[in-house]
Formats: C-alpha cells, sequence, structure tokens
C-alpha cells in the first residue's frame, strides 16, 4: 500500500503588505500531514504558525507555493466546493470562539445547517455530538454559562459537526489551566484513535507536543527549521534552536558551585528506547570497575517510548572511564561531556 | 394671554401627535437604511467579507458629509427634494424627510460600530465551519450585534425627538415647536414648563425601554 499524504504543504510561502513593510510570516514552508496524524507545529509567538494553518482551509492564501488536501489543490476551489471542503476541515481556537448569543445547542447546530441539514437530522446529531465531548446536558446553556474546557468542548463539537476529516488546532489549550489542557488533549486522542481523525495542532507548549503528537515541525521566523516524529526530535534534536527551545537540558542543569565541585568526569546520559528502563549505567560501571555518582536526572515517557536523562559524574582511571564510556555507547545511550 | 386647561390639553395633544409622527417615521427609516447601510460599511472594511478601500472611504465620506450638517441646515437644504416625495414642503410631514435623511446617516455609524464589535473570532470560526456569506450575517452578525444594535437605536430616537424641536421653522408642528411658539414667542411660560416636563418624561421612558430591553438580549453574555 503506497501511503499518500493527506495534506501536503509544497514550498508555501506567505507575505503580507502592511503600511511601510512587507512581512514574510511564513518562508517556503514544505510538509506533508497523513491519515490519522497528531502533526504539532511549535514555535515561539509571531514565528508565523497561526498564519501557516489558516493556509490549510483557506483563512489565509499563500503568496506562492501549493497545498493539496486528499490530492486536490485547495487554492482552486472556491464558492460551493469551498464550503464543502471547509465541512470536512474543522477549526478550533485559543479563545473558542463560540456565538455569545447563541446556546450550545444553536452554536452546533448553526454549523450543522450551514451544511444543509435540517429539522429532526440536526436536534440528533447535536445530541451525538455532545454526547462525545461529555456535554449532553448543556445544550440549553449560554457560553458565558460555561468552563473553559466545556467551551472547548463545544469548539470541538462544532469543528467535528459535519463529519471533518482533518481537525485544525489553533493554540487550542493556551487558554486552559493544566488539567483541563490534559482533559482535552485526552479527548482529542481519543477522537483521533476511535475516528482516525487527522489533527494539525499549533502550539508555543512543548507538553501539548510530548503528550499526543506523533510528529512535529519546529518553526523559527517563518521556517520550519525542523521535522521529525516526536521521540526522534526530543531524543536527537538536530538544530541547536530546537535543543534550545525545547529546553531538551534545561531540566537537568547542574548549578554552577555544584559543577565546579565536581573532581570527576561529568557526563551526560541520553537513553532511548527500551535501554532507558534497563539497569545498564550499574552494569557496565561495575564491569569496568568506575564508580558513578548522580547528580541530576529523570525519564519520560512518549506514549510508550522512554527518554532517560541523566547527569553523572564517573571516578575512575582514565582507561576505565574511557572503557565504560564505550561500553554504554555500544548500548546505544548518547554520551556528552560536559565537565 | 391665557389658555384654558381645556385649550392647553388640546395643544399638548396635537403637539405630542405631530412629534411622534415626525420621530416614528424617521426612526424607522432610519433603523430600515440606517441598518443597511452601516452593514454595507461593515462588509466593506472586514476583510472575511467584501473588503474594499476605496468604496467603503467613499460610503463612508458620503455619511459623514451628511452627519456634518447641522440639522437646521440640512432641513432646509432638502425640503425641495422633501416635497417632490410627501407632496408638501410644510407640516409635519414634510419634516420627515429632512429627519430621515439626518437620522439615517446618523444610525448608519452606530450600525457599522455595533457590528465592528461583533468579536472577529467568532466570524472567523463561522468562515472556517463553511458557512455561506449570508447566513454569517443573518445567523452570527445580526444576533452578536443585536442588543448594541438596540442601545444605538435608542441614542438615535433621543436626538431624532431633539432635531424634531427644530421643525417649527418650517411649520412642522411638535412638542418642541408647541414650547417655542408659546413659551417663547408669547411669554406663556407655564407651557414652556409643561413641554420640558414632557419631553424629559419621554427621553426617560425611551432611555429605560431602550436599555432595558438591551439588557435583557445580553443578559446571557456576561
Amino acid at each position: 500500500m503506497i501511503n499518500i499524504p493527506l495534506i501536503q504543504v509544497k514550498n508555501v510561502s506567505v507575505t503580507f503588505q502592511s503600511k511601510k513593510q512587507t512581512i514574510h510570516a511564513v518562508k517556503d514552508v514544505t510538509f506533508d500531514v497523513y491519515e490519522g496524524d497528531i502533526f504539532g507545529i511549535i514555535g515561539s509567538s509571531g514565528a508565523g504558525k497561526s498564519t501557516l494553518v489558516r493556509t490549510l482551509n483557506r483563512l489565509a492564501d499563500p503568496t506562492s507555493g501549493e497545498i493539496d488536501v486528499n490530492g486536490v489543490n485547495i487554492a482552486t476551489l472556491s464558492g460551493k466546493a469551498l464550503q464543502n471542503f471547509r465541512f470536512k476541515m474543522g477549526m478550533i481556537f485559543q479563545n473558542f470562539n463560540l456565538a455569545a448569543s447563541k446556546t450550545v445547542y444553536e452554536n452546533i447546530a448553526f454549523v450543522l445547517k450551514a451544511a444543509g441539514k435540517k429539522g429532526e437530522a440536526v436536534k440528533s446529531r447535536v445530541q451525538e455530538l455532545l454526547t462525545l465531548v461529555g456535554l449532553s446536558d448543556k445544550a440549553d446553556a449560554y457560553p458565558a454559562e460555561l468552563s473553559g474546557g466545556q467551551k472547548q468542548r463545544v469548539g470541538i463539537a462544532r469543528a467535528l459537526a459535519n463529519d471533518a476529516k482533518i481537525l485544525l488546532c489553533d493554540e487550542a489549550t493556551s487558554a486552559l489551566d493544566p488539567q483541563t489542557t490534559t482533559a482535552i488533549l485526552e479527548l482529542l486522542k481519543q477522537l483521533n484513535r476511535d475516528f482516525k481523525l487527522t489533527i494539525v495542532l499549533i502550539t508555543h507548549e512543548i507538553d501539548v507536543i510530548k503528550k499526543i503528537c506523533n510528529r512535529v515541525a519546529v518553526m523559527s521566523n517563518g521556517k520550519i527549521v525542523e521535522l521529525n516524529d516526536t521521540f526522534a526530535l526530543f531524543s536527537q534534536p538536530q538544530q541547536a534552536f530546537t535543543q534550545s527551545f525545547l529546553n531538551v537540558d534545561e531540566n537537568t542543569l547542574l548549578p554552577d558551585n555544584i559543577k565546579n565541585n565536581v573532581k570527576g568526569t561529568l557526563i551526560r546520559l541520553r537513553y532511548i528506547h527500551e535501554n532507558a528502563t534497563q539497569p545498564i549505567l550499574y552494569q557496565s560501571a561495575q564491569l569496568t570497575h568506575v564508580e558513578f555518582n548522580i547528580l541530576h536526572g529523570f525519564i519520560e515517557y512518549f506514549n510508550d517510548r522512554a527518554l532517560g536523562n541523566l547527569v553523572v559524574e564517573l571516578i575512575g582511571k582514565p582507561d576505565n572511564i574511557q572503557a565504560l564510556i564505550q561500553l554504554l555507547k555500544d548500548h546505544d545511550v548518547i554520551i556528552e561531556d560536559i565537565s | 394671554m391665557n389658555l384654558t386647561f381645556n385649550e392647553l390639553c388640546d395643544l399638548l395633544w396635537i403637539a405630542a401627535k405631530e412629534t411622534f409622527t415626525m420621530v416614528s417615521w424617521s426612526l424607522l427609516a432610519a433603523i430600515l437604511f440606517g441598518t443597511i447601510i452601516g452593514l454595507f460599511l461593515y462588509l466593506t472594511a472586514n476583510r472575511f467579507f467584501f473588503k474594499n478601500k476605496i468604496i467603503n472611504q467613499i460610503a463612508g465620506f458620503i455619511v459623514n458629509a451628511t452627519r456634518s450638517i447641522p440639522f437646521l441646515i440640512l432641513m432646509v437644504a432638502v425640503l425641495p427634494a422633501g416635497f417632490y416625495l410627501v407632496g408638501t414642503s410644510i407640516g409635519p410631514k414634510a419634516v420627515i424627510f429632512p429627519l430621515a435623511v439626518a437620522a439615517i446617516a446618523f444610525y448608519a455609524r452606530l450600525a457599522e460600530n455595533a457590528f465592528s464589535q461583533v468579536d472577529n473570532g467568532v466570524i472567523e470560526a463561522a468562515i472556517a465551519s463553511g458557512a455561506s456569506h449570508y447566513r454569517i450575517i443573518i445567523g452570527i452578525l445580526f444576533p452578536e450585534a443585536f442588543a448594541q444594535l438596540v442601545r444605538h437605536a435608542t441614542v438615535t430616537v433621543i436626538s431624532l425627538i431633539g432635531y424634531s424641536a427644530m421643525a417649527g421653522i418650517v411649520g412642522g408642528g411638535g412638542i418642541g415647536d408647541l414650547a417655542i411658539r408659546y413659551g417663547y414667542q408669547r411669554y406663556v411660560t407655564e407651557v414652556l414648563i409643561i413641554c420640558i416636563v414632557i419631553l424629559i418624561i419621554i427621553v426617560q421612558v425611551l432611555q429605560f425601554l431602550g436599555d432595558t430591553f438591551a439588557d435583557h438580549l445580553d443578559k446571557h453574555k456576561h
């Protein structure tokens, strides 16, 4: 089976003409999204990700380049065809963007009616959607009566109302507290699993990426600087920007006075794959007669994969230390000398 | 010169009816055409609809030009045109046309303001959902702006009552005219005072009704 990308973004650039200057919001961006992906685009604010995600449903048009969805160049769509295309591509927003004068029911019914549904079909579909997002008792509530998390659930129900196959998330959890963020991400994950919903999300929150994305593009100044699957990106970032932006080692930075008092060799070990859960360091150190002293470390889990990060001081004869480092490298542990 | 109570009541009743005729018809015209022009100004300024700088500026200029003419001058300037429409250039009927012109321009700006206060994010979400422009205007823009439109209509009707007092210049009648003719020109101070009191009561009642209705519409928003 040949896996054809659901979304193909080819050399897309977006420039805006403001009064005084030309703003290059997106610069020559190329990436593919496959069916079932949860594709994350991460970058700081002003990196162009908001503009980029809007080119996918034609809220913004590329200045150059091409975007194909399901093999169709979306720049060719207009009128009814563009509407039909948008029915199948939902979008949720940081500020939820629900109509304040409409109830939850009316907000969702609006997009169903926009797609030509009438009467009973609208009623039953709204109920179905509210059950799906866990708000079946809130049909008659107004947005102002809901919490942030509930509003976003309505946003999700509205976005998927017309059986959308793709969901665009524009900083969808950035206005929510950590617990609510986790609950909304769980819901997105469940929709991805149960309906094969393809999700493209933009965020500046590293945790969002770690929790649900299977592939990630890192964006800076309108360009994609690195693109990889999530685990590879966090375990072996190729670009200096990615490394600093993702704060890959921040959690294991040593205070200066500790670092200055270290007598042995200071190294950082990055365990990837299953070796993170094996006692490799202990076994190898015993074999090579090196003593070690753990100064910092953690293990993180990405879905089922573990990523370990340890900072240790090695004490022993230089030859033995070299032997230990070689032994660890043989076990696919990534070693970095930081003394 | 003294008026009997019955004479005074008759005068006030006729004047009130004249004011009502002038204000209600011109308000109706203002809401109808002012909303349409206000919507036009909004749609030609908003990037989610039919943004067109040149057309928007031309329309905006016409509205502003009308608004910048003092009502008294506008009234005498457009009366001849009103003559062709209503067949007379004196009396309350004649004044409706200039009042309507002023009120339409006034309300058009306020309506535009009401529409542009609608959260652009809500409009963007509706566009992203695939809804047509027509459906978004009817189903999202109007309901979201409605409370504000009601508030602005209240402001407009109160201004119209003020404008209508100038209608006396062309024999338009009304409460304001009564106050000028009897209270000012004939020194019947009681009439002047009664007219002022009546105008204050009418304005207060209208403001109260408008606010109550708008707040009722807004009650879910906060």
